[in-house]
Order: C-alpha cells, then structure tokens, then sequence
C-alpha cells in the first residue's frame, strides 16, 4: 500500500528529482501520519537518492515523525509564554501519568506525546492540544482528568478558560 | 479550521456581529461561540451579518466580538464564551446595555449615538499607546475581500508603484525611508532591493519569510491572518522594485489558517490579473506560491531557508556570496520577512519623508511587538521605534496582580534579557545594539519573581542545543556544554561536599568564555546570538546564579531539583493525607505517627505541602 501511495503522490505532483522530496514527505505525512522505514526505501528507488540521505533530510526537520501517533495525540506547547506559565510543570506531570515522553507512543497505542512549539494560544497557556481540541489554561489536575478520561479510551470534552 | 464562506458572504445587513478569529481567538474556542451566534440568529430571526475579520492583538481577551447595531456605536466585547451569547444578545439587540465584565469599549463614529457609560477603545491604554499602522482597520475587514481591502486604502500604493515609478525610484523612496530588515538583521531594505535590481539575470526571486519558528513570536502570523492583501500589496511591490519574477513565501505548515487565507487571496489577485503575466499592462510577470515549510528555527537565517527551498537540510551557507547575487538556484534573491514586507505599501503611498517622521533619529517606523508572560493584557502591539520598553509594558496594562516584574526578554532564543533598572532604554537599533541587546522578530517575554533567571536561560539554550543545524562546532558543541553547565547549577547535589560548590562555580566562569567564544567564531545568527540569554543574565541576575550555586535555592522556586522538602516532627498529627496523595510514594509512616520524607523518592512537586492541613511539610 505504501509503495502505491508514494508513486501516485509522485505522479500527481510531477515529482523529479530532489527538490520535491519535502513536499513529498509532508504529503506522505499529512496523509499517513507518519513516515516508515519502507517508504523511503521506496521513495529511495522511485527518485534515485541514497535512504540515508533521505533520513538526514527528515529528521533535520521537527515536523516528520517517525513513530506513529496513537488514537489521542497529545501536543503541549512548550513555546515561550507557555514557558513563562509553567508548562515545564506540565510536560513532567504527563509525562509521569503516562510513562512516555516526547516524541513517544504508549503500547496499546492510545496515547501518543509531542512537545511542540507555538501552537498559538500565548495568553491562555499552558496550551494542550488532543487531535483537533485545544485545552486552555491547563493545570495538573486537569491534566489528571484528562489524561485518566483519554486512557479509558474516550475523548474528553473540550474546555475553554 | 477552515472559514466557512457563506459566514463572510456580505456586509450588508442592518445589524452585524464581527468574529476576530485567529489561531489565537480559535484556541480560544471562538468556533464554538460562532456556532451560538449562528443559532441565536436562526432561532430570533435577526437580520445581521456574521463577518469574520482579523484578531486586533488583545490575545488574552479572546475571543473578542463586536457588534454594531443600527443607529448605534460598534461596541465590543471581551471573553464572549458560547454560554455568554444568548445573554449578550438578548440585551443588545433590545439596545440594552448587557453587564460590565464582557465590555470592552466602544467604536468611535460620526453620526451614529454612543453608548454611556463605555470607555472608548481607541482611548484604552492598550491603544492610546500605540502607533498603529500596519495594524490599522484590522478588525474592520475580512481578511480575504479584496473590496474591504480596497476600503482601507489598499491597492493605492501598488498602483501608484507601477503606474508612475520606476523600479529604481521604487528602491530609493524605500532606500530613503530608512526601513530595515524587522526579521532581526537591520539591514536595509531598500539597498538590499536595489543590489538585486542590479544583478543581470533572467530569473530572481523574491522570498517572504512567514515562517516564525521563533517560539514567543507570533506578530507576522496575526498581521497574514489579518491582512493577507497588505503582505501581497507589498511582495508585488517589492518584486517590481528589484526585478524579481517569482515570489515565495516560505510558511510554517502549522499555520493553516494563514495558508487558506492566503491561497485565497492569491487566487483573487490573479483572477483581477494583478498576478500572473503582464500585471496591469506593465509588461511585468510575476507568480507567487507558497512554500510550507516542515520547520526548523535555524530557517530564519536566509541561506538556511534558501537549502530549505532546494530540498536539503536546512543549513546555513557561509557568506559570501549574499543571496542577493547568488541564492535560490543560484539566482538573485531577496529575503524580507513579513513585517519588513508590509511596511512597504504605506511607504509608497505616503512617501518617504512621512515614514521618517515616525521613529526616532536612529530607526525609523513602527515595530510590532509579541507580548507574553506576566502582563494584564498579551498580544500583539505595534509601537513606535525609540519607544521605551516600560512603554510597552505599561501599554498592555502592566503587570498582573500580585506580580512583580523583574525583567524582559527581548528578541527571543537569540535575545537578552533587561532588567528593570533599564527599561528606559529606547526600543531602536542604535540603543540595543550598545547595550548588546538584539530585538529580533519583536518577541516580548515579561518574567516576574515566579519566573527563575537561571532556568529561563536554561529553557533557551536548550531550544538552541535542540535546534542547531550542527554543521558549525561552536554552535553545535557550545551550547550542549552551556546546557550541561546549567543542569548542574539548576539539579540536586549528589553530595554536599566542597568540591561540588566548586565545580558549579568553575562552570559559571566557563560559562562566560564558552558564550564569547560562540558569539566570535559561529557561522550563522543563531549561533552568535545564542548566548546573549546567558551573558545578558549572567551580568544582570549575578546574585540569582551565587544563590544557586552556594546556596542552592532558587528564590523563584522553579528549580525543583534545588528543593528539599521534611516533616516537622511536633507539628505532623499522622494523618496520613500527605502519604495518600504524593504521587512518588515518598512519604512513610503508619496512621498516628509521625510521617518521614524519603528524600530519594521525592520529586519535589509541593503536593504534600499543599494537602497539609497543619503545616508540617517545611520546603528548604
């Protein structure tokens, strides 16, 4: 399947030659959720440049993953206001709920952490964001409600201020 | 995420209810009480218009709503949540007056009545104090209408560039203006058009940098969110100044609301056919896309985008040659960041001379600044250069109850921070640069006493040790060992001996070299800015850094590692409530008894001294 996606994704984009591999990369991104070994073995044959080129290239870059995301993929902003509002405090705190720190996914692969920049919301930090929901104002035991609501499989509601 | 269309279809109703949406308002949760206003005037059946302008910069009010009735001011509204709509509603649209708390001013007009009793909002501090001129109408107009656009005075200057000026004359009215690179360099823009107008070279490019990865800046966001035209007026401009025929901007991926606002406008311009080939009969060509960038900070630096663009990791070149002779695809290339691109319009179409006027002597025109942290009001504020720091921080209301301010970090990863006994330092190149300080994107940080000077710098040199490109030693090694350095000042003593206390100090010394070296001998900006955090703090918060080092407390109690929490043996009554709820299991001792703290386990998180209801729990 994936071998498909990367030729049509190819094609539709008249991809050549190394210019158009990020773009390659973030649309095999947007759609997959994340990059695998196999596809850039098959991007690799497909343009002609070596993996671990394509590996350097990518991981130089915060945006690709190479772990997938899990059912709730937990972002905390860790951007400089959010700094400024404690979110050190948070990302320890998630950290300790759930046994997993940045960039990792739990083993049931329900729940998935990044710590990410700006996610934009500067005066109402600490910023959380869970798929498409963003959590304002976050403290450690919101982050205990939420985090105990998203291990028992369901989507908290979202709460605003 | 996405606009819906029909919400902005006209402005024509007798009532309507503007929607500031941005990424800041979304966070918020505007969609939500977009939704309640739909539903209220379906089920009310009021004549009014949903229109979604732009977020005006008071980020920490969001979401903010104004609504205009007829024969009434334009009146605002603060923190409308969806609960707060059928209220506000309800009393407004019956011309009542709804309560105080959601209030927050009210437009001023000419021939419609004002409401008593409601402050003005351009007589607001928040206001009064700025200059606002590329922030001007930005809540009057719906980000992706060219008419509203129009409304404001736009498209004048484009027009008046191509119809009367030539390309040249262009670059010398900018060259005149004295504008400079607002992305961080300071070099002027004008030169930097006009070199490249000089090149001789059948493709150029122009490249607008939109891509913030600044963490604590997020003014250029606000400003493409809020006036997508105003940046493409000033990219077309641009371009016709220095020749170029293609023009990217380079955006973060994240920011989807500018990108859709964007695409739209783009598509606009070249159905007016104010893109595209031969725009308005000049014989000019000129194409615009977008480039979404995956992100990376070290992208700022304009050759580092530049290997972005080619497909590679994002490294900076060495210079020369400047892109402005050979940078995409080896063809001329100018690099502006947003800021820097918006300004241009108002130049053209007010003169040289006018922009002069604002500013002080050394720097001329407004500045756009990204305030967070510890003040009543964040967001984003645009102030005259030459302006005071105090200024802006007695703009957004000054600081919030029962804190303190003690400093401010200017500029981002790569700025410094200043201490309060200079916040009458002018806000313009000449001053900062004397006293070392950067004033990049415009980042605004407020800390006050619950903020720890050393972990802040902490907090920055690890953003820079995470995101150094690697390709120079000094960068790449310098500020993995600052790092180190400051965990160690800022983590708990393996043993309390001598030596310890002086190897933190002889890392403090090293500190100091370490920074001097980075700032002589790194490639890029990045590198050389990255330790002003530490030398800036090092010569302003000394006393902050002994009392970590000797005393080993951090007065901010930020530093976890530093704390030492025990029991109070007369005081403790053996509750055991403390024990139930650490969340380390440090705590020891059976029902009626004095309770222990295992020192190993603890992690210092202050539960047990927050559910003690006697005060045993002492922090050391």
């Amino acid at each position: 399947m994936g071998s498909a996606l990367v030729q049509e994704i190819i094609s539709e984009k008249k991809i050549t030659d190394k210019s158009g591999l990020l773009m390659l990369l973030q649309i095999l991104q947007e759609r997959t959720g994340v990059i695998q070994y196999h596809d850039i073995v098959d991007i690799s044959k497909q343009l002609g440049i070596a993996e671990s080129k394509i590996f350097g290239i990518a991981s130089f870059y915060n945006y690709f993953r190479f772990i997938p995301k899990g059912k709730f993929h937990i972002e905390i902003c860790t951007g400089t206001s959010c700094y400024l509002c404690d979110c050190e405090k948070m990302t320890a705190e998630l950290t300790r709920l759930t046994g997993l720190s940045n960039g990792e996914l739990s083993r049931d692969g329900l729940v998935s952490i990044e710590h990410t920049g700006c996610l934009g919301g500067c005066s109402q930090g600490p910023v959380l964001k869970i798929n498409d929901s963003f959590f304002t104002h976050v403290d450690v035991a919101k982050l205990r409600n939420l985090v105990s609501k998203l291990q028992s499989g369901e989507m908290p509601e979202e709460m605003s201020v | 995420m996405n606009t819906p269309l029909e919400i902005n279809k006209s402005k024509t109703a007798p009532s309507q209810i503007f929607l500031q949406t941005g990424t800041c308002s979304i966070v918020a949760g505007i969609t939500k009480t977009r939704d309640a206003f739909i539903q209220y005037i379906e089920s009310h059946q009021i004549d009014a218009d949903l229109i979604e302008t732009g977020c005006m910069g008071m980020c920490s009010n969001d979401p903010v709503v104004d609504i205009l009735i007829p024969g009434r001011n334009k009146i605002s509204f603060r923190r409308v949540m969806p609960s707060d709509v059928a209220i506000i509603c309800d009393c407004i649209f019956n011309n009542i007056l709804p309560e105080k708390t959601h209030i927050l001013g009210q437009y001023k007009s000419n021939d419609r009545f004002p409401w008593e009793f409601v402050p003005y909002i351009d007589e607001l501090p928040f206001f009064a104090t700025q200059k606002r001129i590329l922030l001007s109408g930005i809540e009057t107009i719906r980000p992706d209408s060219a008419s509203d656009y129009e409304s404001l005075g736009g498209f004048t200057a484009l027009l008046k560039a191509i119809r009367t000026m030539t390309p040249a004359a262009v670059c010398s009215e900018i060259a005149e203006s004295g504008l400079t690179g607002r992305g961080g360099g300071g070099y002027s823009t004008g030169s930097k058009l006009r070199t490249v107008l000089q090149q001789h070279s059948y493709k150029k490019y122009l490249i607008c940098n939109a891509d913030e990865s600044d963490p604590g800046s997020f003014s250029g966001r606000l400003l493409v969110e809020a006036k997508p035209f105003l940046l493409l007026e000033g990219i077309i401009i641009a371009a016709y100044a220095s020749g170029a025929n293609q023009a990217i901007i380079y955006i973060r991926n994240k920011y989807r609301l500018s990108i859709d606002r964007l695409q739209r406008c783009i598509h606009q311009l070249y159905e007016l056919k104010w893109l595209g080939d031969d725009i308005l009969d000049s014989g000019i060509n000129l194409r615009i896309s977008i480039y979404e960038s995956p992100g990376a900070f070290v992208c700022g630096e304009e050759t580092a985008l530049i290997e972005n663009l080619e497909g590679n990791r994002g490294m900076p070149r060495t210079k020369p040659p400047y892109p402005a002779i050979s940078g995409l695809h080896g063809m001329p290339t100018v690099v502006n960041n947003v800021e820097t691109l918006c300004n241009i319009p108002a130049i053209i179409s007010n003169g040289a001379a006018w922009f002069r006027s604002i500013g002080n002597n050394n720097t001329t025109g407004t500045k756009l600044f990204s305030v967070s942290g510890k003040t009543e009001i964040g967001g984003v504020v645009e102030i005259e250069m030459g302006s005071t720091i105090r200024q802006v921080i007695d703009a957004c209301g000054g600081p919030q109850s029962h804190s303190e301010i003690k400093a401010v970090h200017l500029g981002g990863p790569s700025g410094g921070l200043v201490p309060v006994e200079d916040f009458g330092i002018p806000l313009d190149y000449y001053h900062l640069d004397k006293q070392k300080l950067y004033l990049g994107s415009g980042s605004f940080a407020v800390l006050d006493q619950e903020n720890c000077i050393v972990n802040t710098c902490r907090y920055f040199m690890e953003f820079i040790e995470g995101e150094s490109c690697g390709k120079c030693i000094p960068c790449r090694e310098g500020s993995q060992r600052i790092t180190e350095i400051f965990k160690r000042i800022s983590n708990k003593p393996n043993d309390a001996e001598e030596f310890a206390t002086l190897l933190r100090f002889k890392g403090v010394m090293q500190l100091e070299q370490m920074a001097e070296v980075m700032h002589e001998t790194s490639l890029c900006g990045l590198g050389q800015h990255a330790p002003n955090v530490v030398t800036t703090a090092l010569k302003h918060f000394r006393e902050e850094f002994e009392e970590h080092i000797f005393e080993r407390k951090c007065r901010a109690g930020v530093c976890k590692n530093l704390k030492s929490y025990s029991i109070d043996h007369t005081a403790c009554t053996g509750c055991g409530m403390c024990a139930k709820r650490c969340p380390a299991d440090a705590i020891a001792g059976s029902l009626r008894q004095t309770h222990y703290i295992i020192s190993e386990r603890c992690i210092g998180c202050g539960m047990c001294m927050e559910s003690c209801k006697f005060n045993a729990v002492i922090l050391k």
